[in-house]
């Protein structure tokens, strides 16, 4: 689904990624792991087109297309999304015009009419008890006042209305309580299926007691240094990342 | 009003007696371009106004009706008729004149010519939900100029809302200098609406004068999305213990437009509240003025006074100028103000791409969004979603494209 080569990325001039390489393929789920400042964030911005980055070498191809010269809002309809780390609040925005416009501008994409009221509403509805959101939320301004697990929640009630193929969680996990990380996994399993495939950005393996990876990475210093199954997650919990301090990026 | 309009109808002070002018055709000085009978064009508005309200209409300066009605608690109608009416007439010279600051010049000008304007009084006691729209319709075909001057009564304990929607048509230079005197009554709640949607050709000067009595409720929506250049003044004298009054400023400004809104809340006496947020963008090269002076008079204990000016420069040529002041005579009182001048927030746009939302419409929205906010204030939900309408299609013509 996703193919990254040798990806070189920096940001006012400082190089962060340094010839990352990854593939992700339909119905895998992927965690990338690593200490603070290793480039996680980065790269899940990168694919997702934040022009604040810029790429200077390397290559992502998205379903048989390089995506790298196309805006975000075309990677987005193409089906990437990418749920925030931090979700920023658009006040004055409602979540109901918000969400209405990325419908009809993805169903404009596809060459689709906009969705009708009725079926929007529909839509907003069954997403939101799909992934257990407060309906009094997904009628507010997009995050203003939501406290940091709502913030969450409402990224994985975006996904849900939108169907990505890759979804990319960046994070999601930081700021939640036990209880709202279960919820919040539990949203995301519900949309996993055969036919898409996630990328998991974390610190600890916590959240891929929920969210069960079929890989896991290792990023460190702008570059993956390790890939193994779900067990180095379990592995990075007992020995922490002091293990990569011998490793020369 | 199809018969001597120009004598009789507007001015008032001149009445058209029948006998005396039996043998000249007064309906000779009935100009349909300066006159008043284009009741087809209002009968358009009429149609055209999605807002279920009591329509009235003035044209060029003058009101297109010199009579006083009385419909669903309001009563309304010519200044000049209410003056002279045996009901109204004390009324009007009780507060005519008494409200503004006549050391100001425009204003000064207003006053130098017979009053024509608009005249509304609310009933004592009187509650009503539905809502009274003044169309200010300026058409100059050939230059004109507007001295409005307009005195809104609000009886004790009465409930209203008043819209005035200022539009035109035309290309020649057009002004107006218009005066709005109000007197919000006891307990009172009034909501007072203005839309400025006037042409590229008109130079605006509007004052508001508000004169707020004890328990009194006033929220004041000042919204300019037209003019070349504008001018505001809105000053609100809390003369009485316990008021509350709400200002909410918005204007959208593009090509060489200029707008200045100036506002002053004098907080006389003690126990009263004011909340004031005015939100400006500009675009090309336009300008944008916020001027806002709060005065807490020493005797004004116990004052609550929030302000607050939020800007959007959208242009690297276009000037925001901000300049909020609170001045503070007395000890026990709350009081904040402050000032926001910006661009577009870069992560917000992203964040709305990476859903899918192509940057064009994404700056609509968060312009939308921001503008919008001043529209929200009005809890009629048919008011609001008119103005949310307007403000939409002002910032889809020509900002930010």
């Amino acid at each position: 689904m996703i193919k990254i080569t040798d990806l070189y990325a920096e940001v006012d001039g400082k190089e962060i990624l340094k010839g990352v390489n990854l593939e992700i393929k339909t119905g895998e789920v992927h965690a990338i792991m690593g200490p603070n400042g290793s480039g996680k964030s980065t790269l899940a911005s990168v694919i997702a087109g934040n022009g604040r980055f810029k790429v200077t070498r390397g290559d992502i191809v998205f379903d048989g297309r390089s995506i790298l010269d196309l805006p975000p809002e075309d990677r987005a309809n193409l089906g990437i999304f990418l749920s925030f780390q931090y979700p920023v609040e658009i006040p004055g925005v409602s979540m109901p015009n918000f969400m209405k416009a990325a419908v009809n501008e993805r169903r404009k994409f596809h060459g689709l009419e906009p969705v009708n009221a009725h079926d929007f509403l529909k839509l907003m509805r069954e997403k939101a008890a799909l992934v257990g959101i407060d309906s009094s939320l997904i009628n507010r301004p997009v995050n203003e006042g939501f406290s940091g697990g709502e913030k969450k929640r409402n990224e994985i009630f975006q996904m849900a209305v939108l169907e990505p193929k890759l979804a990319i969680l960046d994070e999601t996990d930081s700021g939640l309580d036990i209880d709202a990380l279960k919820t919040v996994s539990e949203g995301v399993n519900k949309l996993k299926n055969k036919n898409n495939a996630l990328m998991v950005i974390t610190h600890y393996q916590r959240l891929l007691d929920y969210i069960v990876p079929d890989a896991v990475h290792i990023l460190y210093k702008g570059k993956i240094v390790e890939s193994a199954g779900r067990e180095l997650a379990l592995e990075l919990e007992e020995s922490g990342y002091d293990r990569l301090k011998n490793i020369e990026a | 009003m199809s018969y001597g309009t120009i004598i009789s109808a507007t001015d008032g002070n001149v009445s058209v007696n029948p006998e005396k002018y039996a043998h000249t055709p007064v309906e000779c000085f009935q100009d349909e371009k300066f006159g008043c009978d284009i009741s087809r064009t209002f009968k358009k508005y009429d149609k055209i106004l999605p807002v279920d309200a009591i329509k009235f209409y003035t044209y060029n300066g003058k009101c297109c009706d010199d009579s006083i009605r009385i419909e669903d608690g309001y009563v309304y109608g010519s200044l000049a008729a209410a003056l002279h009416s045996p009901e109204y007439g004390e009324t009007v010279k009780q507060y005519f004149g008494k409200i503004a600051d006549k050391n100001d010049r425009a204003i000064a000008a207003n006053f130098s010519l017979d009053c024509r304007g608009v005249f509304v009084a609310t009933m004592p006691y009187c509650k009503t939900d539905k809502k009274l729209m003044i169309i200010n319709f300026t058409e100059s075909e050939q230059p004109v100029i507007n001295l409005m001057h307009n005195l809104f009564v609000f009886g004790e304990e009465s409930c209203a809302c008043i819209v005035e929607y200022c539009v035109s048509s035309g290309q020649s230079p057009a002004i107006s200098n218009n005066v709005t005197e109000t007197v919000v009554g006891r307990n009172a709640k009034i909501n007072i609406v203005r839309l400025n949607e006037y042409g590229a050709n008109s130079k605006l000067i509007f004052s508001d004068f508000h004169k707020q009595c004890a328990c009194s409720v006033l929220n004041h929506v000042n919204i300019v999305a037209g003019g070349d250049t504008v001018r505001t003044n809105t000053e609100v004298c809390l003369a009485e213990k316990r008021c509350d009054c709400n200002l909410y400023g918005l204007s959208i400004a593009s090509g060489k437009q200029h707008i200045d809104n100036y506002t002053f809340i004098d907080h006389a006496v003690s126990d009263s509240s004011s909340n004031e947020l005015y939100k400006s963008m500009a675009d090309d090269s336009a300008t944008g003025i916020f001027n806002g002076r709060i005065l807490v008079r020493s005797e004004a204990q116990k004052t609550a006074a929030y302000q607050s000016s939020k800007n959007i420069l959208l242009n690297r040529n276009a000037k925001i100028y901000a300049k909020p002041q609170l001045e503070i005579y007395a000890d026990d009182v709350k009081c904040s103000h402050g000032a926001t001048i910006g661009q577009l927030n870069d992560d917000e746009l992203f964040y709305m791409q990476a859903r899918g939302i192509g940057k064009q419409t994404a700056r609509q929205l968060l312009l939308s969004g921001f503008a919008n906010e001043i529209a929200g204030k009005i809890s009629d939900v048919e008011l609001r979603e008119f103005l949310v309408s307007k403000i939409n299609e002002r910032l889809a013509v020509n900002i930010n494209t």
